[in-house]
């Protein structure tokens, strides 16, 4: 992998959810949500983040802007390792990172004003002044496309995208270099999905900053992303730039992926594997691939050992002994 | 209207408008939406949200309420036999009997506190004398017809117990209990992952061609429609604006609003260049701007378009399209533009 420019790095990152049951509320087993995760985001550039529900995508997200312990792996952010900092020592690194989620109804307090809300960031960065601050919040309001005249209205005032432009805004306020982008335009129809999918990219351009974009549609993630990580069941299968993963992936569950997405012209992305069965459950998984279940290549071996990321060239990834 | 006596025509849906009221305020969710769907024919209807699809689904069932709902003006024909004017109880018999809907989100239109078993059963047994093992054969068949497997275990499972693909898959079958003529699909994949909906996708392609149903598919993704469509109907804010084959749709959008979606959609060959992007939001129904109701977002709009409500236009060979700027620009000189690049050309 290239180093230079390495905005954040995570290396073999892992967070189990333990699952209780009983009277006594035992521990009778894991749900191994993110289980030995490694990639970088550089700056200005995307890494996306791709995968079916469940596949442990968000809990990656809320792992890197440690608003979740990881239970093993390592978190460097500019060449610090942030993995055990205090919540004091975070201080300075929740600035520089920030999120926005799907739901920005969920995210944004129903009874703060949109000015309000971008506002609060500002307080939070120490912007004393208040006629400072108001200016600030124009201006930010402006970058994304509200009207500094709405900065007066409730979230339920607001249409779906511009409350997501609202929650940009707010994630913005405390000037962040990074931030996760966690299924931000999912919600949104068709003409606002690309408003907010073209913001994004301007903001990134205008602000250096590096985006985690976490999605489950590969038309998003191919269009947003220089670097794609593929993932199932806590796992990523498969890491490579967006046109080396479109044009030749190499793992089945990249190419099964890439089968089953509709694109305009009615033809999938790729065609030949048909993926049978759902995704099984995170909890207690079996030895050996993640993806053995589903997989028409599976072996023997595949249901025996662990199997490791093979990297087919610099920048190429794979977690399948059977393509490389 | 053509094709009132064409045999073929299983439902012809005529100048329907839906009004729903609160107090002063009249929400024109429909104004005079006419479509067809064709024995053995998979008919999409797409658009974004709030545009009436669902509106429209649930006319055809008699399930608009009213109040608030109010059905002023408009024909149902399905089979020559306006729905409109149906009796409650002939409308019970129209639906599951002739036609079944499936809906977006299947985990509240199953009943969680009975079995898969006991709600297939009763989907067949509300129109048909069956009972004992005929009745548990007959659901066993269902279920496999829609891919279940180990069809006899599922029986006896609670709809949470199954995961979000196998409920829908479970929903299908309860609509093809009775055999429908057709069944009118609302999002059936809106809240399934990719792989998922491949499956159900081709699954509602394969019982179609086994059983020779037709299929009204309600969606907002065009790359689904482009998946499964025969012909489509673009709608907005509450009128058809477009209509074709899917060819036409895709390959020869004549509407500025269908040529902004197409252009609007991401894909990973469009990265590094600014996606095209419809300004402006859908209109509120209560408050739709006068003529043409896209103009405001619209980049052909000319003057007339806020003053005159546009009819609808023949494009040739059943493609329809209610922008007349598009077609006196274009057509004159016979040069209505084809979406260019690969992208499209292989339909
Ligand atoms: N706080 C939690 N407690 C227990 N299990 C969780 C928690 N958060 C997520 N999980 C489980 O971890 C797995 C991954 O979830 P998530 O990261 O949300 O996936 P994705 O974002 O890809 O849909 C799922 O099985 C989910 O149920
Ligand atoms: N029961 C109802 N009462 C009031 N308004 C309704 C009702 N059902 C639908 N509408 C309105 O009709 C319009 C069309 O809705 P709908 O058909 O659900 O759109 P779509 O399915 O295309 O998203 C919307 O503006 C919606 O708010
Ligand atoms: S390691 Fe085996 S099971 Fe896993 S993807 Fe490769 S072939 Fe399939
Ligand atoms: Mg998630
Ligand atoms: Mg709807």
């Amino acid at each position: 992998m290239t180093t230079n420019n390495i905005m954040l790095r995570s290396t073999g990152l892992k967070k189990y959810f333990p699952v209780r049951r009983g009277f006594l509320q035992r521990v009778v087993g894991w749900i191994k949500a993110v289980d030995g995760v490694d990639f970088d985001i550089e700056q200005a550039k995307t890494l996306g983040l791709v995968g079916e529900s469940g596949c442990g995508k968000s809990t990656v997200g809320r792992l890197i802007l440690k608003l979740l312990e990881p239970d093993e792996g390592k978190i460097i952010y500019k060449s610090k390792d942030i993995t055990h900092l205090s919540q004091n020592e975070l201080t300075p690194f929740r600035k520089e990172m920030q999120i926005i989620f799907q739901d920005p109804f969920g995210s944004l307090n129903p009874r703060m004003t949109a000015g309000q809300s971008v506002e609060e960031g500002l307080r939070a960065v120490g912007m004393k002044g208040r006629r400072e601050r108001k200016e600030r919040v124009r201006e930010l309001l402006q970058m994304v496309g509200i009207p500094a005249s709405a900065a007066d209205r409730f979230p339920h005032e607001f249409s779906g995208g511009q409350r997501q432009r609202i929650g940009i805004a707010r994630a913005l306020s405390v000037e962040p270099s990074l931030i996760v982008c966690d299924e931000p335009v999912s919600a949104l129809d068709v003409s606002i999905q690309a408003q907010i999918i073209n913001l994004l990219k301007e903001l990134q351009a205008r602000l250096g900053l590096g985006y985690l974009f976490i999605s489950h549609d590969l038309n998003v993630v191919g269009y947003m992303s220089d670097m794609v990580a593929v993932m199932y069941l806590g796992h990523i299968m498969e890491y490579a730039p967006t046109d080396e993963l479109f044009d030749h992936p190499l793992h089945p569950y990249t190419f099964a992926l890439l089968s089953a997405v509709p694109a305009a012209n009615g033809t999938p992305l790729k065609q030949g594997l048909e993926l049978r069965g759902e995704v099984p459950s995170a909890f207690n998984p079996p030895p050996g691939c993640k993806f053995q279940a589903r997989c028409p290549l599976a072996e023997d071996r595949c249901r025996r050992t662990e199997i490791p990321f093979y990297e087919i060239n610099q920048n190429h990834l794979v977690r399948c002994w059977k393509v490389v | 209207m053509q094709g009132v006596l064409d045999k073929s025509i299983l439902l012809s849906v005529q100048e329907l408008t839906v009004n729903f009221r609160a107090e002063a305020i009249v929400a024109r969710a429909l104004e005079g939406v006419s479509y067809e769907v064709r024995q053995g024919e998979t008919v999409c209807l797409v658009g974004e949200s709030g545009c009436g699809k669902t509106v429209s689904a649930l006319a055809i069932l008699g399930l608009i309420p009213q109040p608030p709902g109010e059905i002023p003006g408009g024909r149902i024909l399905f089979m020559g036999q306006n729905i409109l004017e149906l009796s409650e109880e002939e409308l019970q018999n129209l639906r599951g009997n002739h036609i079944a809907m499936v809906f977006q989100e299947p985990m509240t239109s199953l009943n969680p506190v009975f079995t898969v078993g006991e709600q297939i059963g009763e989907a067949i047994t509300a129109h048909q004398k069956v009972e004992g093992d005929e009745l548990r054969e007959r659901c066993i068949r269902l279920l496999k017809d829609v891919g279940i497997p180990s069809p006899a275990e599922r029986l006896k499972d609670y709809p949470h117990q199954l995961s979000g693909g196998q409920r829908q898959r479970v929903m299908i079958a309860m609509a093809l209990a009775c055999s429908p003529q057709l069944v009118i699909a609302d999002e059936p994949t809106t809240a399934l992952d990719v792989t998922i909906q491949k499956q159900i996708l081709d699954l509602f392609k394969t019982l179609k061609s086994k059983k020779g149903m037709s299929l009204l598919y309600i969606t907002h993704d065009l790359n689904v429609v482009a998946n499964i469509a025969d012909r489509v109907y673009v709608m907005y804010a509450g009128i058809i604006t477009e209509q074709g084959k899917k060819r036409d749709i895709f390959q020869n959008p004549c509407h500025p609003y269908t040529r902004g979606l197409i252009a609007s959609l991401p894909a990973r060959s469009k990265r590094g260049e600014a996606l095209h992007s419809i300004p402006g939001t859908v209109p509120d129904p209560a408050y739709k701007p006068r003529g043409c109701p896209f103009h405001p977002r619209c980049t052909y709009a000319v003057k007339k378009c806020s003053e005159e409500f546009p009819e609808m236009l023949d494009c040739g060979d059943g493609h329809l399209s209610r922008c007349p700027v598009v077609l006196s620009s274009e057509r004159k000189t016979n040069t209505i533009r084809t979406h260019e690049g690969p992208h499209y050309s292989d339909l």
